[in-house]
């Protein structure tokens, strides 16, 4: 049995910048290769380009087609935007639980302390 | 150079904050630490798929069945790039696919649970994803390059998860009592096993993972700013915590907790959780009967590139 070969997978951040390693597939070919590195690191719309290189060589082989790359249809929900609006209603939520009787208020560390939600998006 | 002293300079760096990349020199003991930490993180994402996957199905509506499955896709992707990590430290995809499927190696302690109502799913969706970011959002200080690149990406991802785990527990504690009372049950179920899911507290000093820089947060620092994060956000919305000593102590700076029942904890990671030989005979299953692809891809790779 042949090895599934190594392939970098690279991409700009911004339409002028210099590529860069975004991580690495397995792939039997350079076709396979670009369709697994779009669905893996670009489905999110991750970056405007993206291209993939066998490991060890140097060849650079970018994406021609960028077009669909995040989905050619509304998948809103995949990605931050889609949910734009919950930590609004979270605050909507509390007075409403506040108001019938229902929130627990209890001593708890200063509002700054714990923020795992508020990752940056990219 | 001595095998000591490459050890002591590659310690330096890692203690001055540098980056190792793959195929880099490392000493044996950090390469395996991270093998193994990185494999298991890798075996709980794909594990971590199947309780949720369960409810693609049952999801109440269209747009829930949409935004889940493509969370479990999420999830199965990160699997995929984890791996890919784990396979430049020396162990290849196929071997810990078997090894995970026999039973040799491990998975979070979460994932060994039943999911067995939508209230479930949405205490996955928030307080379970809510409690894997904050162990992950600790992981892009991690001294393996190749995995902090990956853990950007995961994290990213995960905060969309958790942005709709949040989504679904507010419609469900908004809507009829009987709503209400199934998210609470859920939390009511599920508060043990988060305690787990951070580990019994251990000594930073014996630690071997802080030691190399894999990790840089101690298992008690991290469930604190869990604790900070979500358990003002459950009172605020009137769902309680069934631990009756959790108290935020301000004197002290630190929440106070109850220890949980660490036997279970044992048990459930040695492999003999609730739900432990289903999804394992499951992913076995799918295994096997995707053994054609797998032989069709290294036919190509013999004759491509």
């Amino acid at each position: 049995m042949t090895a599934i070969p190594v392939w970098d997978v690279l991409q700009r951040r911004t339409p002028d910048a210099d590529w860069e390693v975004a991580g690495g597939i397995k792939a039997p070919d350079l076709e396979m290769a670009m369709l697994l590195a779009r669905e893996t690191h670009f489905r999110h719309k991750e970056a405007p380009a993206f291209a993939v290189r066998l490991r060890g060589t140097e060849e650079v082989h970018p994406a021609l087609d960028l077009t669909g790359i995040g989905g050619v249809i509304d998948r809103a929900y995949r990605r931050s935007e889609g949910y734009a609006g919950v930590g609004a209603k979270l605050k909507k939520v509390h007075a409403l639980m506040k108001e019938r009787g229902l929130a627990i208020d209890r001593p708890r560390p200063p509002a700054t302390r714990g923020r795992a939600a508020e990752v940056a998006h990219g | 150079m001595t095998y000591e002293e490459k050890v002591a300079a590659f310690k330096a760096r890692i203690d001055a904050g540098e980056k190792i990349e793959a195929g880099e020199w490392m000493p044996d003991k950090y390469r395996q630490a991270l093998l193994k930490f990185i494999e298991m993180h890798a075996n709980s994402e794909v594990m971590g798929c199947l309780p949720e996957r369960e409810w693609i199905p049952r999801a109440p509506t269209l747009k829930r069945k949409l935004s889940l499955t493509a969370k479990v896709q999420d999830e199965a992707g990160h699997g995929q790039l984890l791996y890919r990590v784990a396979e430049d430290l020396g162990k290849s995809r196929e071997q810990m696919w078997d090894d995970l499927v026999n039973g040799r190696t491990k998975f979070h302690n979460v994932f060994h649970y039943p999911a067995n109502t939508w209230g479930d799913v949405a205490v996955i969706g928030w307080l379970i994803d809510g409690a894997a970011l904050v162990t992950q959002k600790a992981l892009l200080d991690c001294s393996y390059a190749p995995y902090v690149r990956v853990m950007r990406r995961i994290c990213a991802e995960e905060s969309v998860h958790l942005r709709h785990g949040e989504d679904m527990v507010l419609e469900l504690v908004t809507g009829t009592p009987e709503q209400r009372d199934l998210f609470q049950d859920a939390v009511n179920r599920w508060w043990q096993p988060i305690m787990h899911f951070f580990g019994p507290p251990s000594k930073p000093d014996k630690d071997v993972l802080l030691y190399w820089g894999i990790k840089t947060r101690s298992n008690e620092d991290l469930r604190q700013e869990f604790f900070s994060t979500y358990v003002p956000k459950l009172w605020d919305i009137g769902i309680s915590v069934p631990d009756p000593e959790l108290r935020w102590d301000q004197s002290k700076g630190e929440w106070i907790w109850s220890d949980p029942d660490w036997d279970e904890f044992w048990q459930v990671v040695k492999g003999n959780g609730p739900m432990t030989r289903v999804r394992l005979d499951h992913r076995k299953m799918v295994w096997d009967h995707h053994a054609w692809v797998r032989e069709v891809f290294e036919r190509i790779a013999s004759v491509a590139v």
